[in-house]
């Protein structure tokens, strides 16, 4: 096999023998295949699925719990619309009285004028609730300040007593 | 047989035997040489050989055809026989290098090496030369493997190997020269 002069020498026949010896030992070789090599490929693809999955799992278990919460609160919504307060009652009442032709107004209407009317009296109690003051606030306000302290105070804030 | 052919053959499960009969009986002498060149000993080479056609066996399926077979091949057997003189080398806690010497030792008294003065102080020489240097020799000189195909085996570039097989064969000259004054004809 060496072109050059090649110093190594093999037994006689060795080669022979090798092909021999290697193909008795290949054949030696339990030919069982771990199952996971045989189905490498398809293990491959059922793990991406697995993991897909997984995420769209968790996706979905987050998603319900979100739905819930806004059903909840599209609910809550709905039976507040459905039992206004008094002075809502009230409010819907008068503007009833104001405006007659409301009456003949669509439906979609006039829960529309119902909802602004609302907005508009919660604004107007939380203005109100701003400049309240409690009786303990009043007492002392009247026992340690200067009168005319608190009128200026008073009148700033447009409270009336 | 073209590659595609033993490649089909070694493919598909019904014919890898035949196929692989066909590989050792291709292969079987090229590879005992070249591993033969590098360890020196007969028994050594004879059981990495083995070896080697073993591990190609167990991973064929691996083989994903990137490169010829015979490259494929010669790169198994020259990590597998490098690593075989590493792991030696560690068990006797020796240096690489003081294990190539102990090598040289063997070869004086081994039967399948006609071991004349002049082949001696060859070996000696060859053993002498970095490890890159030494595999672009043997590959060269012993084996005719060209340069085109061994920058594939070794993954150099080919003007690299050119250059290690230049060095390679001024070295061993010159190491010849200064014993003996004897010049080898390093030709291609």
């Amino acid at each position: 096999m060496a072109k050059k002069d090649n110093p190594f020498r093999v037994p006689e026949n060795y080669f022979n023998e090798l092909e021999e010896e290697i193909l008795k030992k290949v054949n030696q070789i339990p030919k069982k295949r771990f199952f996971f090599t045989e189905f490498k490929s398809v293990f491959k693809y059922a793990a991406l699925v697995l993991l897909l999955l997984g995420i769209s799992g968790l996706l979905w278990w987050n998603l319900p719990s979100k739905n819930n919460n806004l059903k909840q609160e599209y609910v809550e919504l709905k039976t507040n619309k459905s039992t206004p307060s008094q002075l809502e009652s009230e409010l819907i009442a008068e503007q009833k009285v104001a405006n007659p032709t409301t009456q003949n107004q669509s439906t979609t209407d006039i829960t529309s004028n119902q909802e602004t009317t609302i907005v508009k009296t919660k604004n107007l109690e939380q203005d109100n609730n701003e400049f309240f003051l409690s009786e303990e606030e009043l007492e002392y306000l009247e026992n340690y300040l200067q009168d005319d302290i608190i009128n200026d105070y008073l009148t700033y804030n447009e409270v009336e007593l | 047989m073209t590659d595609k052919e033993l490649f089909d053959l070694l493919k598909h499960k019904n014919t890898q035997e035949k196929g692989f009969s066909i590989l050792v009986h291709n292969y079987k002498e090229r590879i005992y040489w070249q591993i033969r060149h590098l360890v020196l000993s007969h028994d050594d080479a004879n059981d990495l050989t083995q070896e080697v056609f073993i591990r190609i066996f167990q991973n064929i399926d691996n083989f994903k055809q990137e490169s010829s077979i015979a490259t494929w091949i010669y790169r198994i057997a020259l990590n597998h026989t490098l690593n075989f003189i590493k792991s030696k080398a560690q068990r006797y806690k020796s240096s690489v290098k003081s294990f190539e010497d102990s090598m040289l030792d063997n070869l004086k008294a081994d039967k399948y090496f006609d071991s004349t003065d002049i082949e001696l102080k060859l070996q000696k020489a060859i053993l002498s030369l970095p490890e890159k240097q030494r595999l672009v020799f043997n590959l060269r000189y012993y084996d005719d493997m060209p340069f085109k195909e061994m920058e594939q085996v070794l993954n150099t570039s080919e003007s690299s190997l050119k250059s290690s097989y230049h060095f390679a064969t001024k070295k061993i000259q010159e190491s010849l020269l200064e014993e003996e004054k004897v010049k080898f004809d390093f030709s291609d």
